[in-house]
């Protein structure tokens, strides 16, 4: 929610620094021009995965409430650090790979739910957030760390535009990496660059035991290419060059073991998939693993030979064999002790392939634990977080009128319900200062795409009413009527959180129609002083709309004074946010984009005649899809930052005050 | 390599016999000439995707006239051309690059004229007036995004733009076509049963869902009087036909059993028929759209993996490329790489007679060939 004019002065007594300080974490801040005043001596925002406590419907904590969500995870379990445990990669954006430490706190507990049929809520992973973006390493759309040129450490294969495979050496130690950028392109003795489709995530093995490392590439037509490292040499000119030893290969066979994947539905062509080389069954021979777009399981194909002479002519079998996992398809599984009892376990990301993907917009990190009696499927939700699905919006708003601001988050398209947007709501039972939000259920809303609320008093009459906007042109206005009978309920509220939250009725559905573009979002604040709420309103172009309420406090009256306010563009999807970032009185304008970052409009002006000026961009590292809200969360007198994402999330950045 | 007319029509002067045909064909498939003289027959643009290269045939002499190598105008080894669209009134074609993000404008003299930026661009739609030049996405990507691309064909210029993108609501939009009028833009997914239907000038679309077995949508055709539209579904195996006086709404009106992955399809230029190869059969199907019935099959020791597919402006002939990519089709000529010759036999586009329902010939084109695009004869 923005800010009415009468709760300007709060947010106006916030003494906040000059500007907003760049950085965030270690995922680093988006790219692009920094906002002014991001000096030293300015606030930063600094991104927090914890801080809050959200719980799901059951009442199971978070470990991840502000992860951001996924829609299409890769993950990868190594010991990163030497300590002996497998930390985990994920790799869910372009170019960047995602960190969680093994802190050895796993525990492999866990009973089913009634959130999303998972046992997300009562797991307790024992890895904790490191970083968004691993060491800044450009890996294009896919990553494998492998010792490529076995001196005991992982080196790390990546995607280079397009299709060829970028190779980082690492030349640290065992616990003390250090990955240097080697080779854009990888080659073959002859110098011809090894291709691989990009949407085909190879990988890297010792398929036959032998002291030259195995390069497996999974190719549309279900065939493997194998290469073998022939040697080592290093460039003398080129962009490579002086860049130290590159492995080179020999390519051994285009049809490796004449394995060819043909899928549970017929057709090959048009595949995506992802290969796992991996000693599965502990009998000295690499096995290998296949994920892929037409199969909604995980093929395993055993190999029946020896170390050195591998068999992999075993017809492959959905596994676990005894219970096949089944998801949408294109599934990209890791092994590792997750929960250190010894023994490997299995983590699948769920790419999303053939067997629509929308189902698993948010339940797509599997983990199959390995038990005495045999794999068990323990969560679907392996690192456990707000997600709704895809594109997820925020908004804040007290609508069980206990004094706190419930959070409601709105995605694309509902996985559950699988035809509608729908706005889940996560009930504030703790305190405006200390907020404790768990799921309640949504708001009654359905029939359209991408909902996306902007609440605010409208009427004059003390509550919040809401503009909705969604992928259409047109936003509605839903008038709040106070306390419902019920309308909240769900199933998964088990009737908590239901009657007693705020109902809405549509006052006007075309309170107003964009002249161009869709993926609307709104934006409610007084900014010329009159005592009423304005409306801006983001959407596809990338430019901002602004509304003039020329109605009243009571009676709003949207006049449409300009479609390119202030010549403002970021790119495409633009998200607006009314708040007093620098506490001059009157509300600057904060702007999330598509792949742009959050761009800030301060405003010089007064809180009458409001005179927004390009200010740069966030200093956050926002991913994809950035739809800002600020909100003194924790009643420090200073707004929090929070976004929906593209991952369907929540993220949450801290605001810190320079010292 | 060499091939034969098998339909004994005169080829068109200059090329009066198989030798010199094969002579003209091999030169011109390994030689990079310049531009063709003033064009008189329809054009066939092939996109070979491995070689980079576009094959430029001369529907009346039936051979390759020129082949456009990619990578002397600067575009990357593995530029993957993938489709190809032509203006209607001959002016242009387009190309889109898998693998330069890139969609590609050349002139009637396949000069590069203009380009635009865009993820893994796919297939292409292109209305009458060729204002509007619509692009998918190709399965080249992770998780490409769920948007199609829109570019002012006027507004392409040798520096580039970037397409503007059009949500879509769902992964992997893929199969593209629009009208004559380019009033409704329609769009599917190889991932689920969804159609996108895109009004001109919209950045709305609705939405129709599919009912029935997982499609895996691959690509649409319009019929000439834009009242149906047919989409091939991959991985069932089936024609669908759809009422297009509901835009819309798409009513299904039909849904046909065909081959084993049905590729593009194409409407003759009479809204007759439909035709469309079988890409793991090795057949082309024939459907008469008066019953919405399988006319014919076509099996033809040259359909290997058919792909791309256009309709001649006389309406007698179609145009189906081959892949070719497990070689099962060699060419005359042709000789492995242990008699010194490539390591894989090129792709070919097979011409069917609609007459007879046949292969009547078979021009050897690059490796891998995909979609087709055709320019107008003058």
């Amino acid at each position: 929610m923005t800010q009415p004019a009468a709760h300007v002065p709060v947010l106006g007594a916030l003494v906040l620094a000059a500007a907003v300080a760049a950085g965030c974490a270690s995922g680093g801040p988006s790219p692009g021009t920094p906002g002014a005043g991001q000096g030293a001596e300015g606030p930063r925002w600094e991104r927090q995965v914890t801080g809050i406590t959200v719980r799901d419907s059951a009442g199971d904590r978070y470990r991840y409430p502000f992860l951001g969500g996924f829609n299409g995870p890769r993950p990868q379990l190594m010991d990163i650090d030497g300590d002996g445990d497998p930390d985990l990669f994920v790799q869910e954006r372009t170019g960047e790979v995602m960190l969680f430490e093994n802190d050895g706190s796993g525990e492999a507990g866990g009973t089913p739910s009634t959130e999303s049929g998972s046992t997300s809520g009562a797991l307790e992973p024992g890895f904790t957030w490191r970083t968004d973006d691993y060491r800044d390493l450009d890996v294009g759309e896919w990553y494998r760390f492998g010792d490529v040129d076995l001196d005991g450490d992982r080196d790390l294969l990546a995607q280079e535009p397009f299709s060829h495979v970028r190779y980082y050496r690492n030349d640290g130690a065992p616990g003390r990496p250090d990955f240097t950028l080697a080779a854009d392109t990888l080659r073959t003795r002859a110098g011809e660059p090894i291709y691989s489709d990009p949407q085909n995530i190879p990988n890297v093995g010792n398929v036959d035991c032998d002291d030259r490392q195995d390069l497996l590439v999974g190719r549309l037509d279900g065939t493997v290419t194998r290469f073998e490292v022939s040697g080592f040499a290093g460039d003398t000119a080129g962009s490579n060059a002086g860049r130290g030893p590159v492995p080179r290969f020999r390519r051994v066979t285009d049809r490796f073991q004449d394995i060819e994947i043909v899928a549970e539905i017929a057709g090959v062509r048009h595949g995506a998939n992802s290969l796992l080389v991996t000693d599965y069954d502990g009998d000295g021979d690499p096995d290998l693993f296949w994920g892929d777009y037409f199969e909604s399981g995980l093929l395993y194909i055993e190999n029946t030979g020896s170390c050195s002479q591998p068999n992999l002519r075993s017809r492959p079998v959905p596994f676990p064999p005894d219970d096949p996992v089944e998801t949408s398809g294109y599934n990209a599984p890791t092994f590792g002790d997750v929960d250190g009892d010894g023994d490997r376990d299995l983590l699948i990301g769920v790419i999303g392939g053939a067997y629509n993907p929308l189902l698993t917009s948010a339940d797509n990190l599997y983990y199959l634990e390995n038990t005495d009696s045999g794999w068990s499927l323990r969560t679907r939700r392996f690192l456990p977080g707000i997600d709704v699905g895809e594109e997820s919006v925020v908004a804040f708003a007290d609508l069980d009128r206990d004094g706190d601001d419930d959070l409601v988050v709105a995605n694309e398209l509902d996985p559950r319900e699988r035809t509608t947007s729908v706005m889940r709501t996560f009930e504030n039972v703790g305190t405006d200062g200390d907020p404790e939000w768990r799921r309640a259920g949504s708001l009654p809303m359905r029939g359209d795409y991408q909902y996306a609320p902007a609440f605010g008093d409208l009427d004059g009459d003390g509550d919040e009413d809401m503009v909705l906007a969604d992928w259409r042109d047109e936003l509605a206005f839903y008038r709040n009527d106070g306390p419902s009978d019920g309308e909240n309920d769900s199933a998964e509220t088990g009737g908590r959180g239901g009657g007693d939250w705020d109902s809405f009725s549509v006052a006007d559905s075309t309170l107003v129609t964009l002249t161009r573009g869709s993926h609307a979002v709104p934006a409610l604040g007084d900014v010329d002083g009159d005592g009423d709420l304005d409306l801006f309103v983001g959407e596809s172009s990338g430019f901002l709309n602004f509304y003039r309420n020329v109605g009243s406090p009571t009676d709003p009256e949207f006049e449409l004074v300009s479609d390119e306010y202030g010549g403002f563009n970021v790119g495409r999807r633009s998200a607006p946010t009314l708040a007093d970032l620098d506490g001059d009185g009157d509300l600057d304008l904060l702007v999330g984009s598509q792949d742009r970052g959050i761009r800030v409009f301060r405003n010089q002006g007064t809180p009458r005649e409001p005179d927004f000026v390009a200010d740069g961009r966030l200093g956050v590292a926002t991913r994809g899809l950035s739809v800002p809200v600020l909100r003194d969360a924790d009643g420090d007198g200073s707004p929090e930052l929070f976004s929906g994402s593209a991952g369907g999330g929540v993220l949450y950045f801290d605001r810190r005050d320079a010292p | 390599m060499s091939r034969a007319r098998r339909d004994g029509a005169r080829p068109s002067a200059g090329v009066t016999g198989v030798v010199a045909a094969a002579v003209l064909c091999f030169v011109l498939l390994f030689a990079t000439p310049g531009p063709t003289a003033a064009q008189v027959g329809d054009r066939l643009y092939v996109p070979n995707q491995p070689d980079a290269t576009v094959s430029v045939i001369d529907t009346e002499s039936r051979s390759v006239v020129q082949t456009i190598d990619l990578q002397e105008l600067g575009f990357p080894p593995d530029a993957k051309p993938h489709d190809v669209v032509a203006a209607p009134d001959g002016s242009a074609w387009y190309v889109s690059l898998i693998g330069a993000n890139t969609v590609v404008k050349f002139n009637a003299d396949n000069e590069v004229v203009g380009r635009a930026s865009f993820e893994v661009p796919g297939m292409m739609a292109l209305p009458g007036d060729g204002g509007t030049l619509y692009v998918g996405r190709s399965m080249s990507a992770v998780n490409p995004p769920q948007s199609v691309g829109r570019i002012r064909t006027s507004e392409m210029t040798a520096e580039g733009v970037t397409a503007e993108r059009v949500e879509v609501l769902f992964p992997r939009p893929h199969a593209i076509a629009t009208d004559g009028e380019g009033r409704y833009l329609h769009t599917a997914s190889l991932s689920v049963n969804r159609i996108a239907a895109l009004e001109a000038g919209s950045e709305t679309p609705e939405i129709i869902t599919v009912d029935g077995p997982t499609h895996t949508f691959v690509q649409f055709a319009v019929s000439p009087d834009g009242r149906r539209l047919v989409a091939t579904g991959q991985t069932s195996g089936r024609l669908l036909v759809f009422d297009r006086t509901q835009p819309k709404r798409l009513p299904l009106l039909a849904s046909i059993e065909v081959g084993t992955e049905p590729w593009h399809p194409v409407f003759t230029p009479d809204g007759r028929y439909v035709v469309f190869g079988n890409k793991q059969d090795d057949t082309v199907t024939v459907v008469d759209t008066e019953d919405w019935t399988v006319a014919a099959v076509v099996e033809d020791g040259a359909l290997s993996q058919p792909h791309g597919a256009v309709a001649g402006t006389d309406g007698r002939y179609v145009y189906v490329s081959s892949n070719n990519l497990d070689g099962a089709w060699k060419p005359e000529g042709w000789s492995s790489p242990e008699r010194g010759g490539e390591a894989s036999p090129p792709g070919n586009v097979a011409v069917i007679d609609l007459e007879t329902r046949s292969v009547v010939d078979v021009i050897p084109v690059g490796h891998d060939p995909n979609g087709i695009g055709l320019l107008p004869g003058s």
